[in-house]
C-alpha cells in the first residue's frame, strides 16, 4: 500500500537548509496501522506531508522513494495529487480549522463526493453525503448536513473530515495527531471509528502522534523518530514493554503515570 | 493573614446568547491554601475555562466572590485591581493570541519585569533568559518572534512570562497540553519545584488526569457549570464516584498498563463507567 525507501526531505528555512527527514524507510500493508511517534520537530509530520507531497515545492526537496499503490510519488508529484483526492486522504490535527466556516457541512461533503463522482446529481451527492455521515457514526445525518462547522463539536468535525476521506476509494489514510485537539473521552471513540473503518475497507493507516498511549492503542508497528531518523522500530508491545533504546525509554518515563483502570473500584 | 490564599464562593457567570442568558458557571465554590494546588477537570464546555478567566478577572462574574487573601476581586473596579493583577497570573492553552507578534521572546518575558521595577534593560534580559532557560527554551532562540516558534514553545514562553511577574497564584488553562511528553515532564517538575521553594499556588485546568495526578492535591470535577465531585486527588482518581469522572478515568491512556487493549475496550470501559 505504502512503501517508503530512504526518504530524505530538506527544508529551506530562513536559517538555511535543514534536513528534516534523514533517510527513513517503512512500509504499510493493507489493513495495517503503522505509527511514527516522536516529539515536535523530530520530522514525523514532515514525513507524512512529504509522502503526500503536500510540502510546497519551493520550500522542500524530497528524495528517495515513496510508492503509494504502485506509484512513486517522489519521482512523479503529479501522481500524488491524483491519488490524494481518491485513494489517499489526510486527517489533520485540528478539525476546527480544516473546514470552511462559511459553507455548510453538506455543501462541503457534497462537493467532495461530486469531485470523485462528477456525474452525480446534486440530490444524489446529498444522499451519498448523508450516507457517509451515518457511516462515521453521526446521528441524524440529514439534519447535520445543513449545519455549519461552528455548530458542531470538535469530535463531530473530526468525524466529518473522516467522512470526506471516505468519499473516495480510500486505501491509505494519513492521520496527523487526529485526536490531540479532542477530549480524552472523545479520543477513544474517534480511534475506534478509524479501526472499525479499517476493518470494513482494509485501508492502511499511517498514524502520526506524540502520544504513546494512542500509539499503543492503535498500532501494529511503531517507528520512534528523533532528529529526522528512526531510532527504534518494531511491534508496538515490544517497543513499549521492552524498549531497546535510551531515547524510547526516556519518552516512556516522561508520561505522567496513572496506573491501570479496571472500572471495578466504586 | 490566615485562611486560604484563594477562595471562591458561589461563583456564577452568565453569558448573553441569542437564545437568552446562558449560565456557564453555576454556583461553584472552592478554596486553595498557599502552596496548594487544585485541578479543575471536566469536558469541553463545562465551564472550567470560564472559571479560570473569572479568577484573573478577564471577565467579571455575574455574582459570587473571588477572594485573594481575603480581598474580593470579583467586582473590584479596574483601577484598584491593577496593582493586584500581578499577584494572580494566567497561562493560556495557546498563548499565540496573547503574545505580541512583533516582540522577541526575551522582551515578551522581560515586560512584566518592568512592572516589577527592574529598570536596567540588561538585567531584564538576563532574568528573562534565565526564565526561558528554566522552561527549556534554547538560548539560541530567545530573540525570535512568536511566529517562529512551535505551539509547544509558545506555551513555554507564556509560562515564563507568567512567572516573570512573580505571581502568588498561577492559573494554568491546559498549560501543558501542547507540549511533548519530555518537555511537559520538565515543566511539571518546574511547577512543582516553584511550589515547594517559593510557595507558588496553582489552579490547574486540564483534562489530562496523568498531569492532574502529578501537580494537584485536590481535584474538582465540573459538569454543565456545576461541581459534581471534589476531593483529594488520590481519592477522586482511585475511585471516582461521578459517571463523568469515571469515564474520564477509563478513557485516560497510560501506555505502560494497557497491553493488548484496543480503542473499543477503552470505549466500552468509558461507557460502562457511566452506566
Amino acid at each position: 500500500m505504502l512503501d517508503v525507501t530512504d526518504l530524505q526531505i530538506e527544508l529551506m528555512t530562513e536559517r538555511g537548509v535543514v534536513r528534516a527527514v534523514d533517510g527513513v524507510s517503512f512500509s504499510i500493508q493493507p489493513g495495517e496501522t503503522v505509527t511514527i511517534i516522536g516529539e515536535s520537530g523530530c520530522g514525523k509530520s514532515t514525513t507524512a506531508m512529504g509522502v503526500l507531497r503536500l510540502l510546497p515545492g519551493d520550500e522542500a526537496v524530497v528524495s528517495g522513494r515513496a510508492v503509494i499503490d504502485g506509484h512513486d510519488v517522489v519521482a512523479d508529484p503529479g501522481a500524488a495529487a491524483r491519488l490524494r483526492g481518491d485513494t489517499v486522504a489526510l486527517i489533520p490535527q485540528d478539525p476546527m480549522t480544516a473546514l470552511s466556516p462559511v459553507h455548510s457541512v453538506g455543501g462541503q461533503l457534497g462537493e467532495a463526493v461530486r469531485l470523485r463522482e462528477p456525474g452525480l446529481s446534486r440530490r444524489a451527492a446529498r444522499d451519498r453525503a448523508a450516507e457517509l455521515l451515518a457511516q462515521v457514526g453521526i446521528p441524524e445525518p440529514r439534519r447535520r448536513l445543513r449545519l455549519h462547522p461552528h455548530q458542531l463539536s470538535g469530535g463531530m468535525l473530526q468525524r466529518v473530515l473522516i467522512a470526506m476521506a471516505l468519499a473516495g476509494r480510500l486505501k491509505l489514510l494519513v492521520a496527523d495527531e487526529p485526536t490531540s485537539a479532542l477530549d480524552v473521552t472523545v479520543q477513544a471513540s474517534i480511534l475506534d471509528l478509524l479501526l472499525t473503518l479499517q476493518e470494513e475497507t482494509g485501508m492502511g493507516i499511517l498514524m502520526i502522534t506524540h502520544d504513546l498511549g494512542v500509539a499503543r492503542l492503535v498500532s501494529d508497528r511503531v517507528h520512534v523518530m528523533k532528529d529526522g531518523r528512526f531510532v527504534e522500530s518494531g511491534e508496538v508491545e515490544q517497543i513499549v514493554d521492552e524498549p531497546a533504546q535510551d531515547y524510547t525509554r526516556s519518552l516512556l518515563a516522561a508520561v505522567p503515570r496513572l496506573g491501570s483502570w479496571d472500572g471495578a473500584s466504586r | 493573614m490566615s485562611g486560604p490564599l484563594l477562595e471562591v464562593r458561589d461563583l456564577v457567570v452568565e453569558y448573553a446568547t441569542a437564545g437568552g442568558r446562558f449560565r456557564a458557571v453555576d454556583g461553584v465554590g472552592f478554596s486553595v491554601g498557599r502552596a496548594g494546588s487544585l485541578a479543575i477537570v471536566g469536558e469541553s464546555g463545562c465551564g472550567k475555562s470560564t472559571i479560570a478567566r473569572a479568577l484573573v478577572r478577564l471577565l467579571t462574574p455575574t455574582s459570587g466572590e473571588v477572594l485573594l487573601d481575603g480581598q474580593d476581586l470579583a467586582r473590584m473596579p479596574e483601577r484598584r485591581l491593577r496593582p493586584i493583577r500581578s499577584r494572580i497570573q494566567m497561562v493560556f492553552q495557546d498563548p499565540y493570541g496573547s503574545l505580541d507578534p512583533r516582540m522577541p521572546a526575551v522582551d515578551t518575558v522581560g515586560e512584566p519585569l518592568k512592572l516589577r521595577g527592574v529598570r536596567s534593560r540588561a538585567e531584564r534580559e538576563r532574568e528573562a533568559a534565565r526564565l526561558l532557560d528554566r522552561v527549556g527554551l534554547p538560548a539560541s532562540t530567545i530573540r525570535r518572534r512568536p511566529a517562529e516558534f512551535s505551539g509547544g514553545q509558545r506555551q513555554r514562553i507564556g509560562i515564563a512570562r507568567a512567572l516573570a511577574g512573580r505571581p502568588e497564584v498561577l492559573v494554568c488553562d491546559e498549560a501543558t497540553s501542547a507540549l511533548d511528553v519530555s518537555v511537559q515532564a520538565q515543566v511539571l517538575a518546574l511547577l512543582n519545584e516553584l511550589r515547594a521553594e517559593g510557595g507558588l499556588t496553582y489552579v490547574f485546568i486540564s483534562h489530562n488526569l496523568g498531569v492532574v495526578s502529578e501537580v494537584s492535591d485536590e481535584v474538582l470535577v465540573m459538569r454543565a457549570g456545576r461541581t459534581v465531585e471534589h476531593g483529594p486527588t488520590g481519592t477522586v482518581l482511585a475511585a471516582p464516584r461521578e459517571p463523568y469522572t469515571r469515564a474520564l478515568r477509563a478513557a485516560a491512556l497510560d501506555p505502560t498498563t494497557m497491553r493488548g487493549r484496543k480503542p473499543r475496550d477503552v470505549l466500552a470501559a468509558a461507557k460502562g463507567a457511566t452506566s
